[in-house]
């Protein structure tokens, strides 16, 4: 018999672990981050209701997401006659885009790395592949040469690559 | 049995103990093991320490690192950053492809590169979630919570309709607006037994079950309230089109915009696309109204505010601090801005994600802050009010003069230091060593008070000023 992934001692970390990133994937259809959010939690309180009882061949990332999903687009299709998700997109497209949400873990994870980072190293890195500045745009806003942009960008590269191979979540499904 | 110095022993292995001596270390030695292994650590380090003087150590984690090079087939991060950005060079993409196809763990050593790379590029879509204070939030609403009406699940459905109502979920104080984070442990498992239910992930074409009792009537009564608010708007609407109410066109600022303002105490605002302000005392904000109204989402602040914006991509939030002639750009972030009360320096305080802080005079003369920044604007430059931080791009703190020296043995002295050079002798700087000796040149030329000049052979250098202040 399947067991279920959730219990009470490992419920905060999951929570805390997937709360963000079902939020984020939840908002990229709806666009409006509260009805996100209460989407999430709701899942939630439907998991920890049932945590005991759940039986599931899947991990628990996965199922999350699936019910996660599954209650968006059943609140999607009960509310926009009321105008309530007007931005919301279309549930085909949800139904199709299955893999889609495996890269909010992935981004998650990606920003708890860069927290790891030193401030200016963060802020370089940031600034180059977050906010898609060129190098010399960078050397000249921090008035520090583009080699030591580059090298920074590199060494940021390196130490998060070290700091996420290990990580699971990524990978998992 | 007499006791054994070191002396003794160490006479004994220079063979010069004495006859009586000698017993007594051999009965000292047999008396247990620990002694027997320690008469032979004792003599395997005398042996050994007449070769040390022939012996060359290494630098272990160079030579680590250069192993890793030759694994790594010569491709470093710079290699993979200029593959990934577009720029390598034919020979860099031909390196960096051949480690790739070399092995599944550079292949899969790759993959995270790329994964990095293609995701960080759409970090800026993310908005933070303070983790800690949601659980926070979780725990306050599953605590004391009654059995729900209906816990069977129909069919395969994983999730079912709606458990907790927006409205009571719209009072929950948003965690993400609290800083303090907090761990609260969510109550004891509920004292209800829940019916037996198998939960399943199913397609999300699922029928979902009505839920019964209150969550209906909350359903029933927001429908109402939405059909009377759609009522309500469409006679505004048709009304002010046979009236020409400036609130559909042809009116002036006024009808879109409307100003709150503090006096003594501060207060709070919550504007029309979801976005909350705080308000210190004497403070005055002007708003957008309604957000469908307006193009932009810009306010005008006037004094001290503390912004958590909605994110909304498609409309940008601008606020402009007309006192100092300072604005800021975002899409959906968290922010302070403090008017100085002598009216000439802004503060702004980036709190989470990124925003674009700029003259308003001058759009071009802007900074970008990401989360933590503090910048200030004294009406016409921006100071970078962040403490100051050490640039750390190499990891290794060096003396000058051991650096020196090390680029004249590297570069088997075809660098050399100036009869007259000017040399800071307790100077540190952070380099890396690793690099070709000319490249640490050129480095050292940026980093630092470093002055070199060419001389008549190829790759020779003489340096003239090596100071690190």
């Amino acid at each position: 018999m399947n067991k279920s992934p959730f219990n009470e001692s490992n419920f905060e970390e999951v929570f805390k672990t997937y709360f963000g990133p079902l939020c984020n994937y939840v908002n990229s259809y709806i666009k409006d981050w509260e009805s996100s959010r209460e989407i999430v939690q709701g899942t939630f309180m439907k998991v920890w209701e049932n945590k005991d009882t759940i039986q599931i061949n899947t991990s628990a990332k996965s199922y999350l997401y699936s019910a996660v999903r599954n209650r968006m687009i059943d609140m999607i299709r009960s509310n926009k006659k009321l105008d309530e998700y007007k931005n919301a997109a279309n549930v085909d497209e949800i139904e199709e885009n299955v893999e889609h949400m495996n890269s909010f873990v992935v981004r998650e994870e990606i920003l708890r790395s860069m927290d790891k980072l030193k401030p200016k190293m963060r802020k370089i890195f940031s600034l180059s592949k977050v906010e898609g500045l060129t190098y010399n745009e960078i050397a000249a806003y921090l008035n520090i040469s583009k080699r030591a942009v580059e090298d920074n960008v590199a060494k940021a590269l390196k130490l998060l690559k070290e700091d996420l191979e290990g990580n699971e979540l990524l990978f998992s499904n | 049995m007499s006791k054994i110095k070191e002396q003794d022993i160490l006479k004994l292995l220079r063979g010069e103990a004495s006859a009586k001596k000698l017993k007594a270390l051999e009965e000292w030695s047999s008396l247990d093991e620990d002694n027997a292994s320690d008469l032979e650590l004792y003599q395997t380090i005398y042996d050994e320490s007449e070769h040390l003087s022939s012996y060359k150590r290494t630098d272990a984690e160079a030579e680590w690192n250069q192993f890793t090079n030759i694994l790594h087939n010569g491709v470093n991060e710079g290699d993979l950053l200029s593959y990934f950005d577009g720029l390598a060079t034919p020979s860099q993409q031909t390196k960096v492809e051949e480690w790739r196809s070399f092995s599944k763990s550079n292949k899969e050593e790759f993959n995270v590169f790329n994964l990095i790379i293609s995701e960080s590029a759409k970090l800026s879509e993310i908005k933070r979630v303070d983790a800690n204070a949601e659980w926070e939030s979780f725990g306050k609403m599953i605590k004391g919570k009654s059995t729900p009406a209906n816990l069977t699940a129909v069919g395969t459905a994983p999730i079912v309709a709606p458990i907790v109502n927006k409205a009571t979920i719209k009072t929950t104080p948003a965690a993400s607006t609290s800083v303090k984070a907090t761990t609260v442990t969510p109550p004891a498992q509920p004292t209800y037994q829940a019916k037996e239910v198998t939960m399943t992930p199913s397609p999300a074409t699922t029928t979902v079950a009505p839920e019964e009792g209150r969550g209906n009537r909350i359903f029933m009564w927001r429908s109402l309230a939405a059909a009377a608010a759609f009522l309500l708007i469409a006679f505004i609407g048709i009304k002010g089109y046979q009236n020409d109410w400036s609130l559909f066109g042809g009116g002036g600022d006024d009808d879109l915009y409307a100003t709150f303002a503090t006096t003594d105490m501060p207060d709070q605002l919550s504007l029309s696309d979801g976005s909350r302000v705080n308000l210190n005392s004497q403070t005055t904000l002007t708003y957008f109204k309604d957000v469908e109204m307006t193009d932009l989402r810009d306010v005008t602040i006037d004094g001290q505010g503390e912004f958590d914006i909605a994110s909304n991509p498609k409309k940008p939030f601008v606020v402009k601090a007309r006192r100092s002639g300072v604005g800021i750009r975002v899409l959906g972030t968290k922010f302070k801005v403090n008017g100085n009360e002598e009216g000439y320096l802004e503060v702004i305080e980036n709190i989470e994600g990124s925003v674009r802080a700029y003259a308003l005079d001058d759009t071009t003369n802007y900074v970008i802050m990401t989360a933590g920044d503090r910048y200030g604007f004294d009406g016409v430059n921006f100071v970078d009010l962040n403490d100051d931080v050490q640039e750390e791009y190499y990891g290794k703190d060096y003396d000058i003069l051991y650096v020196l020296d090390y680029l004249m043995k590297e570069s088997n002295w075809k660098v050399i230091s100036g009869s007259e050079i000017e040399f800071q002798s307790d100077g540190i700087i952070n380099v890396d060593l690793d690099k070709p000796y000319e490249e640490i040149l050129e480095d050292l030329r940026e980093r630092s008070n470093f002055e070199y000049v060419k001389r008549d052979c190829e790759g020779c250098y003489e340096v003239r000023k090596f100071v690190v202040e």
